[in-house]
């Protein structure tokens, strides 16, 4: 059985289309990194093993000295790794059937969440940089809107031709149900009231999915 | 200068608690935000887990060893000649 995926704060009807965290090669990259570091303690044991006689005897000082150290070294690098992973799975960005939701762990103390409703969208951009982003197919989609917060960035998300193409089909059913006309007049709305706080009058435009 | 090595455990025991201070507010912003989807599960318990096992594996190893010994920083163990007996033999 498959889970349908959900996030806290839903509204009643709302259907997640995406949900996007960055490329697994982002990930890799970080593993890659941690898994060098740990490479660090487990030489210094070796040529201390080889070397010197400090490991031959539990109960001497020098034992006691690098036991601590290296169980200090071994908890920093795990707690590191954890956090570098944390900050990596919790950037997501969501989009569901009325609204894009951003959501960035900068770090492990800072957080920030942002959303725009879809029908607010103006323009979809997506690009693949590099010879790895064309390789494995990653790469950035922006989405400019007509808000204080004008412009949301997708960073390194896998098939961003892919994602783009769901948004503006998204935003061509909602167009489809309200006709041409009503858009124009809900961007007018929106355009006069992006300097303000104020949303738009009227109830907002769903698509089915 | 010799010190009981006893006193390296105090920076050990600080560490280990901003440590465990950081890695309960990890964890629960995993599971808080993270939807509670598998990743963000086996991620926490693996977390868990590694973090059991360093520090049992630290503990075993450490309680051989004899806390109430000294430890020398600073003085090394060299000797130097007379300068007594180098002077008696200049002077004769």
């Amino acid at each position: 059985m498959k889970l349908k995926p959900t996030f806290p704060n839903m509204l009643p009807g709302e259907q997640v289309v995406l949900l996007l965290h960055r490329h697994g090669f982002v990930a890799l990259r970080i593993v890659l990194v941690y898994c060098l570091l740990a490479l660090v303690p487990a030489a210094a044991w070796v040529l201390l093993g080889t070397r010197t006689t400090a490991l031959n005897d539990a109960t001497s000082a020098g034992f006691a000295v690098i036991t601590i150290l290296l169980a200090s070294y071994a908890l920093v690098w795990g707690l590191l790794f954890f956090v570098s992973w944390l900050n990596y799975y919790l950037d997501v960005w969501i989009v569901t059937n009325e609204r894009i939701i951003n959501i960035k762990q900068v770090r492990l103390f800072h957080r920030t969440v942002s959303e725009q409703k879809l029908y607010r969208v103006q323009d979809v951009t997506w690009e693949m940089q590099g010879v790895l982003g064309n390789m494995l197919k990653f790469g950035n989609v922006t989405i400019q809107t007509a808000a204080e917060q004008s412009k949301f960035t997708f960073e390194h998300i896998p098939d961003p031709e892919g994602v783009a193409k769901s948004i503006m089909h998204l935003l061509e059913q909602i167009e489809n149900q309200l006709g041409a006309n009503t858009m124009a007049k809900l961007d007018g709305d929106v355009l006069e009231g992006a300097g303000s706080a104020a949303p738009p009058r009227g109830k907002p435009p769903v698509a089915k999915v | 200068m010799s010190l009981s090595l006893g006193l390296l455990l105090i920076p050990f025991a600080i560490l280990l608690v901003v440590w465990l201070i950081f890695s309960i507010v990890a964890l629960t912003k995993m599971l808080r935000f993270g939807f509670v989807s598998r990743p963000a599960v086996i991620s926490s318990f693996a977390y868990i887990i590694f973090a059991v096992v360093v520090v049992v594996a630290t503990v075993t190893s450490l309680t051989a060893v004899d806390w109430s010994a000294s430890l020398d920083i600073g003085t090394p163990d060299i000797s130097l000649p007379d300068l007594k007996s180098v002077t008696n033999t200049f002077q004769q």
